[in-house]
């Protein structure tokens, strides 16, 4: 009595297992709107629940193609294939998955769509069936009848006669061009502030040989016996000036063609023979030996120091100077008093020729 | 000044040669109308106990030049026409038998003169060219087993026609650097072409008489060798002749595709010597930059190879001279 009582237990617990493990697949029908008008898309829901990995599907979807859809009611319903699907796990080893399957109908009626077969494993269920009216588009019949709409041109725009290679590298360009934009900004920028670094504005060709002339009389070479180096520095200090100042390639020049030179230019035509008698002396202590006497070698310095003063170049009036005139003449008119320093920016030191 | 005496001593003796020079101009003036550089070149090279290699067209009184100087230094001159059949021994000399004597006699060459004109010397084969420039090298010249040393002064103007280039016998690098100088002639100007037909129609010119001796000569060449050249000078030079061998160095990247080879060593001699002689023309015991400009091209323009690009360019190699010392700071 007490066997037959466990058996019938276990029976019972394996029945009940065994009614778990065959959970029934279902599938459901619904639709978004029952009632569309001819040509409107609605959207067919199907919910199919079936157990969790094994494989299921609809056997009518997944022959047609892709993109393309599946006729039913004689055809006159169309369900496109482009089924969106989505999975919801309802626990216990069993899973939802949800069908939207796109509708449109072009003749109008009433339909009953067929159920549905699901196949998921060994099982197959059917889905309820559900109904869809289709409106017809209401004709106006009183409308003014238009006549065909001629052909329309396609609307073009300038990437039609792009190359694609162009238009596919958009992001090239795209970089090119902001890259020139942040280059001409820079150079902006660059131009406005003077460089980067601030160029040291050209030291004048004369206040730099008055400067090295002092500095060659104060090294005192003559005075130890050097006479070659002093002579050989002289003339480099002035064929130097000659460079900077006359635009002479003195340095590249014998003795000759710098007095040459020096006759054909107008402005120093007169002092060349200051630079005349160094230059001959020059020869004289650098290539042939010569000890000059110190009488010689002051006198050469001083003629140095001379053609240097007499051909200094004069400083031409600035734009800004000229402007400040301009501005203080326009001050007495208006009565105005503006120092002319406030206007003007430092003046440029050094002159040009 | 209190100068070094040995350059006033040089001054002086210089100063007292000085007539030397001015005679031999004179007298080349009286039978050549213009052409004072080809003077001034021949004397640079009589003076430097070199020789010239001179480039112009026929009629510029190549040969009148050399045969005018032989006849004013008193000197024994000779011509040699290079033609293609010359052989050495046409220029050198040979031996000869004498029937009379039953033995072999020497038959000296005209290269056994004082001044040599050696006409259109690219017409007759390498083998003849050989023979002068060995000559012309060594001073001496070998005929069968006896060495006879050549006349001195011996001084040798070679000529080549610029534009007749057919069948002649180009000289090889190697040999155009024997030469000291390579004078390049040019035509006169109007009012010495008008001097030269005057000169040429009216009379016959009056005779050359000798103003100076070939003893002279060599005094004169032992004083040039005494002229003094400042280390600053030799610099200078070096510096010119360097920069045609690495011209990027001295900033002539330019020049760097268009020499194909630069001066050599005996280029640096030839120029130093040269400029000497220049000083001592005039009248100097000591050598400025102005004497190696002024001889630079001369010296320098046989001695520099150019490149195929140079010559499709026509690019000359007087061009390339003068952005050398364009660009060489003076010392």
């Amino acid at each position: 009595m007490k066997l037959s009582r466990h058996i019938s237990l276990i029976m019972l617990s394996l029945l009940t297992f065994m009614s778990g493990m065959a959970a029934p697949v279902s599938v459901k029908a619904r639709l978004d709107s029952v009632q569309i008008l001819m040509g409107k898309l609605t959207v067919l829901h199907l919910e199919a629940v079936q157990r969790k990995g094994e494989k299921g599907g609809f056997p009518m979807f997944s022959q047609a193609p892709q993109d393309g859809y599946v006729g039913v009611c004689g055809d006159s319903v169309e369900l496109r294939t482009s089924i969106k699907r989505d999975t919801i796990d309802l626990g216990s080893g069993m899973i939802q998955i949800n069908h939207s399957v796109p509708v449109q109908a072009f003749d109008s009626g009433t339909y009953r769509l067929p159920q549905f077969v699901y196949v998921s494993g060994r099982d197959t269920a059917r889905s309820n069936s559900v109904a869809l009216k289709v409106i017809p588009v209401p004709v106006a019949a009183d409308a003014q009848i238009s006549d065909y709409a001629g052909p329309v041109s396609p609307e073009g725009s300038v990437f039609d006669f792009l190359p694609d290679w162009l238009i596919d590298l958009w992001w090239l360009w795209l970089s090119i061009i902001l890259l020139a934009v942040l280059f001409i900004i820079g150079m902006r920028r660059y131009r406005k502030q003077g460089g980067v670094l601030r160029k040291k504005p050209e030291p004048n060709p004369y206040e730099v040989a008055i400067k090295r002339l002092g500095n060659l009389k104060n090294r005192r070479l003559w005075e130890q016996g050097m006479e070659k180096e002093y002579f050989t520095l002289l003339t480099d200090i002035l064929r130097e000036y000659l460079e900077r100042r006359f635009d002479i390639n003195a340095m590249e020049m014998t003795t000759r063609q710098i007095i040459d030179s020096l006759s054909s230019n107008t402005e120093v035509k007169e002092k060349r023979n200051y630079m005349r008698e160094i230059l001959d002396v020059a020869d004289f202590v650098k290539f042939a030996k010569v000890r000059p006497l110190p009488s010689d070698n002051i006198a050469a310095f001083d003629n140095a120091v001379k053609f240097v003063e007499e051909t200094k170049p004069v400083e031409k009036p600035d734009a800004d100077d000229s402007q400040a005139n301009a501005d203080a003449e326009s001050n007495i008119k208006t009565g105005i008093d503006i120092p002319a320093s406030h206007k003007t920016a430092d003046n440029k030191k050094g002159g040009g020729i | 000044m209190n100068e070094p005496v040995n350059i006033r001593e040089l001054n002086d003796l210089i100063a007292s040669k000085s007539n030397f020079s001015n005679m031999i101009r004179s007298g080349m003036d009286r039978r050549i109308v213009g052409q004072k550089h080809l003077v001034d070149s021949l004397l640079i090279a009589l003076l430097c106990n070199g020789h010239v290699l001179l480039e112009g067209v026929p009629g510029l009184a190549k040969t009148l030049a050399i045969k005018t100087l032989a006849q004013l230094v008193a000197a024994k001159y000779s011509r040699i026409q290079f033609t293609p059949d010359l052989l050495p021994a046409d220029v050198i000399g040979t031996l000869i038998y004498s029937v009379k004597n039953e033995s072999f006699e020497v038959k000296k060459g005209p290269i056994f003169a004082n001044f040599v004109l050696a006409d259109e010397i690219n017409r007759a084969p390498a083998k003849v060219q050989s023979a002068l420039l060995e000559a012309m090298q060594e001073r001496q010249v070998t005929i069968g087993d006896t060495t006879f040393p050549l006349d001195s002064p011996f001084l040798v103007m070679a000529t080549q026609n610029p534009i007749e280039q057919e069948g002649t016998y180009p000289l090889p690098e190697a040999q155009t650097d024997r030469f000291l100088l390579k004078v390049v002639i040019g035509y006169p100007d109007k009012e010495e072409e008008k001097r030269i037909i005057r000169q040429n129609i009216y009379g016959t010119p009056e005779p050359v008489i000798p103003v100076v001796d070939p003893k002279e000569i060599l005094e004169v060449q032992k004083i040039v060798e005494k002229i003094y050249i400042d280390e600053k000078i030799e610099n200078y030079i070096v510096d010119i002749v360097f920069a045609t061998r690495e011209p990027s160095k001295y900033g002539l990247a330019d020049l760097q595709s268009i020499i194909s080879y630069g001066a050599s060593p005996r280029a640096s001699i030839s120029l130093a010597k040269a400029a000497r002689a220049y000083a001592f023309l005039r009248g100097r015991g000591y050598v400025i930059p102005e004497d190696v400009r002024a001889v630079c091209h001369d010296v320098m323009r046989h001695r520099i190879g150019l490149t195929y690009e140079a010559e499709a360019n026509n690019i000359s190699a007087d061009e390339v001279i003068n952005n050398v010392i364009d660009k060489i700071a003076v010392p």
